[in-house]
């Protein structure tokens, strides 16, 4: 019998390998749900059980990127009149897709590429779900502020910039937690990853440009050839 | 039978199409325009046509002779004033656009003749003419130079005083030819002339040279600053050939009934909020702009067409000033009028370029004769007037009421706008600002949203929250302290289902 392609050979392992049982709700740990809220409240023990205990979820953190993103809809939508310019016919989804959820997908496998070489010890898995939790203090900040910005004055608005001021700074030091936990770093090396993450990010935006213009110059070109083809033909 | 019945319904749709042919024009006409305006996000909407032709003055509807390039034009106690450049004379019309009488020359009580020579500027005031002179001549390098003046007399075309080029100005003047003049109300004489870029020439009431007024600011553009490192490198030699950093010159000049200087600027380079200014004293702007606008103002169309390969943008060439404050900005390059008001909000365009009637080929000058506006026809020396709708009048009325900040007064002329032009913004603020002032704060809150002023809204919601309170305390209060009982609760039992039961006991993943 001839070999197997591998992607065939590693797809069927990957099948049999995986536990279906974890699809049924009665399987589910339903603790999980607490970690995300007891990183805000006690982010180093959080992040250790993460890392060690296994506290968290894949799921749980991708639904926390898409809550992200929908309360940032809300926000864009829903935002004070006298704080913001912004008119429903101005949104854009995947403008607002990519100032949330891209930033944190990115982040994460920058973040991965850049500490596998930095002796690192987290897993992929584990700098992406610590990274999700990082977002909690927006998704509990973001929606209370739209609705109290509905009626607050312009003058009261200055609480407001407060408000989003710490949430970002708390989201900022829970990633640096995160980053130094995962992956067991000094607090110097941490930043110094951090950094490096930073340029990574960038980094890869490029690479995600050039592929987009290259692929639109290949559809511009087979496209082309085809008509011809066609017209010919 | 059958036959007649076709021959007659032929003839008669032959009669309807013939009837719908032989409508006179007059009936159905129209402006050569379209009404539009720009919205608080600096977009082009439509609005109701703010000005129609009314009628077109040529030279023989006046009762004279042709014109060769008419110069300017100004409008002084209902008589018409126009400069005739090519046959050296100016034109006098009464209100109703007659000829009364024209001056080619100014007479001195000793006799001296002064003859006009390609007057283009005219500035009347206290019944004394003011028109600029540029005297052509050329020198011994067969350089064509001018060596102009600004000549006044009477009305009666008697003499009365000369400017000449300033002998002791700061910079060297060689080809002085004066464009524009304008008086101010202490008497100041300021002149714009050709290819002086340091301002207007001022001058004292004897004809003494006294300053230069209100440049335009050199604006820093990267181009600026490239050139500004090139000169730290060149030799002199080299770096005194690279461009200076100069002031935009301006296109025309204009004294409002205060006193104060407007100046319009016809370039690009200049930014385009700087096309119309507002001069003072010292010379710098102090035009506001509207507080509620989102984006910068700009003085004539913000969006642009191309024709041929050439930008349509908009070329400023003359500015008046009515009495209520209307600033009314003439643009050549399309023949339309933009109206502003003193906060530089766009009130309406109207005009268009062409030779249909109610558009002009080469717009020069612009005036106002009662309630209508007047332009001049570089071309042929005709003049178009412009009579206000029912729909700019109302606006008219209900903007003078916005700017003097009688909000109540002027809602019912808002409220009539609003009739005319569902889409006009300013009108659903400034309905907005008079309920705020009557105290109607929710129904304020939705005119405010829509007429986008952020300012007011938040005065009006901080009136509007305290009213609620005030009104519905009795279950607010209950409903506040239920919520924070109720998290509090949910909290405990949250921590309780996690089989948490003392404070220090933490959660337990295996």
């Amino acid at each position: 019998m001839a070999e197997q392609p591998a992607i065939l050979r590693y797809g069927k392992r990957a099948w049999e390998e995986t536990d279906w049982t974890k699809l049924n709700p009665k399987n589910w740990n339903w603790k999980k749900l607490y970690w995300p809220f007891r990183v805000l409240a006690h982010p180093v023990q959080a992040f250790n059980e993460i890392k060690y205990e296994n506290a968290g979820s894949v799921p749980l953190s991708i639904g926390i990127l898409l809550l992200w993103f929908f309360s940032s809809v809300f926000q864009f939508l829903e935002y004070g009149f006298q704080f913001t310019t912004a008119k429903p016919e101005l949104l854009n989804l995947y403008t607002q897709f990519m100032k949330t959820s891209m930033i944190i997908i990115l982040w994460t496998i920058a973040n991965w590429a850049i500490c596998t070489l930095m002796d690192g010890e987290g897993w992929f898995k584990q700098i992406w779900i610590s990274c999700c939790y990082s977002v909690m203090p927006q998704i509990v900040t973001i929606i209370p502020m739209t609705i109290i910005s509905k009626v607050l004055t312009i003058d009261e608005g200055k609480f407001l910039t407060l408000f989003s001021t710490v949430s970002f700074l708390w989201m900022v030091l829970l990633m640096f937690l995160a980053n130094t936990i995962i992956h067991q770093y000094s607090f110097k090396k941490s930043l110094w990853s951090m950094v490096l993450t930073v340029l990574g990010v960038f980094i890869l935006l490029l690479i995600m440009v050039l592929v987009v213009s290259l692929v639109v110059q290949m559809e511009d070109f087979i496209s082309t050839v085809s008509r011809e083809i066609w017209l010919r033909v | 039978m059958k036959a007649a019945k076709r021959a007659l319904s032929i003839i008669a749709v032959c009669a309807v199409l013939l009837a719908c042919i032989c409508v006179p024009a007059s009936a159905i006409s129209r402006p050569p325009y379209n009404g539009y305006t720009y919205n608080t996000y600096g977009q082009a909407v439509a609005a109701p046509v703010g000005y129609v032709p009314d009628k077109l003055y040529t030279h023989q509807d006046m009762g004279t002779t042709a014109f060769t390039s008419a110069g300017d034009m100004f409008i002084y106690n209902d008589m018409i004033f126009i400069t005739d450049t090519g046959n050296n004379r100016i034109v006098v019309l009464d209100k109703n656009y007659k000829f009364v009488r024209e001056y080619t020359q100014f007479v001195g009580d000793d006799g001296t003749v002064y003859k006009f020579s390609s007057p283009k500027g005219i500035y009347v005031r206290d019944d004394e003419i003011f028109v600029t002179n540029a005297r052509m001549s050329t020198n011994e390098k067969g350089q064509e130079f001018a060596n102009g003046d600004v000549l006044t007399g009477s009305l009666d075309g008697k003499f009365m005083r000369i400017f000449t080029l300033p002998e002791d100005a700061t910079t060297e003047i060689t080809h002085f030819e004066p464009l524009n003049v304008v008086v101010d109300n202490a008497g100041y004489v300021y002149v714009r002339a050709y290819g002086v870029l340091d301002g207007l020439i001022v001058y004292d009431y004897d004809g003494n040279f006294v300053t230069f007024y209100g440049a335009n600011p050199v604006e820093l553009t990267f181009q600026l600053v490239m050139e500004k490192m090139w000169k730290s490198i060149y030799a002199r030699e080299a770096a005194d050939q690279l461009l200076k950093a100069v002031p935009t010159e301006m296109s025309n000049i204009f004294v409002d009934d205060e006193g104060f200087i407007y100046t319009s600027t016809e370039s690009t380079s200049v930014s385009e909020s700087l096309r119309i200014r507002k001069l003072n004293a010292a010379g710098d702007n102090i035009l506001t702009s509207d507080p509620n606008a989102l984006v910068s103002t700009v003085f004539g169309d913000r969006q642009f067409s191309w024709d041929r390969g050439q930008g349509m943008t908009t070329r400023l060439v003359d500015v008046h000033v009515d009495e209520s404050g209307i600033i009314a900005a003439l643009d050549a390059r399309l023949g339309r009028v933009f109206l502003y008001d003193q906060i530089s909000s766009l009130l309406t365009v109207f005009g268009a370029q062409g030779d249909q009637f109610g558009a002009v080929e080469d717009a020069k000058a612009i005036g106002k004769m009662g309630e209508n506006y007047v332009v001049l026809d570089a071309i042929d020396g005709s003049l178009t007037t412009y009579s206000p709708t029912d729909y700019m009048s109302k606006l008219i009325v209900a903007d003078e009421c916005y700017m003097t900040g009688e909000y109540i007064k002027g809602e019912p002329y808002w409220r009539e706008v609003l009739m005319y032009d569902a889409n006009n913004s300013r009108a659903y603020g400034a309905i907005g600002k008079s309920l705020l002032e009557q105290e109607k704060y929710g129904e304020a809150l939705s005119y405010l949203k829509i007429g986008e002023d952020r300012t007011s809204y938040s005065k009006a919601l901080a009136e509007y929250r305290t009213e609620f309170i005030r009104d519905n305390w009795m279950w607010l209060l209950p409903l506040v302290v239920v919520a924070v009982v109720g998290f509090v609760y949910l909290y405990k039992l949250i921590r309780k289902l996690l089989g948490l039961t003392n404070k220090k006991q933490r959660i337990k993943f295996k």
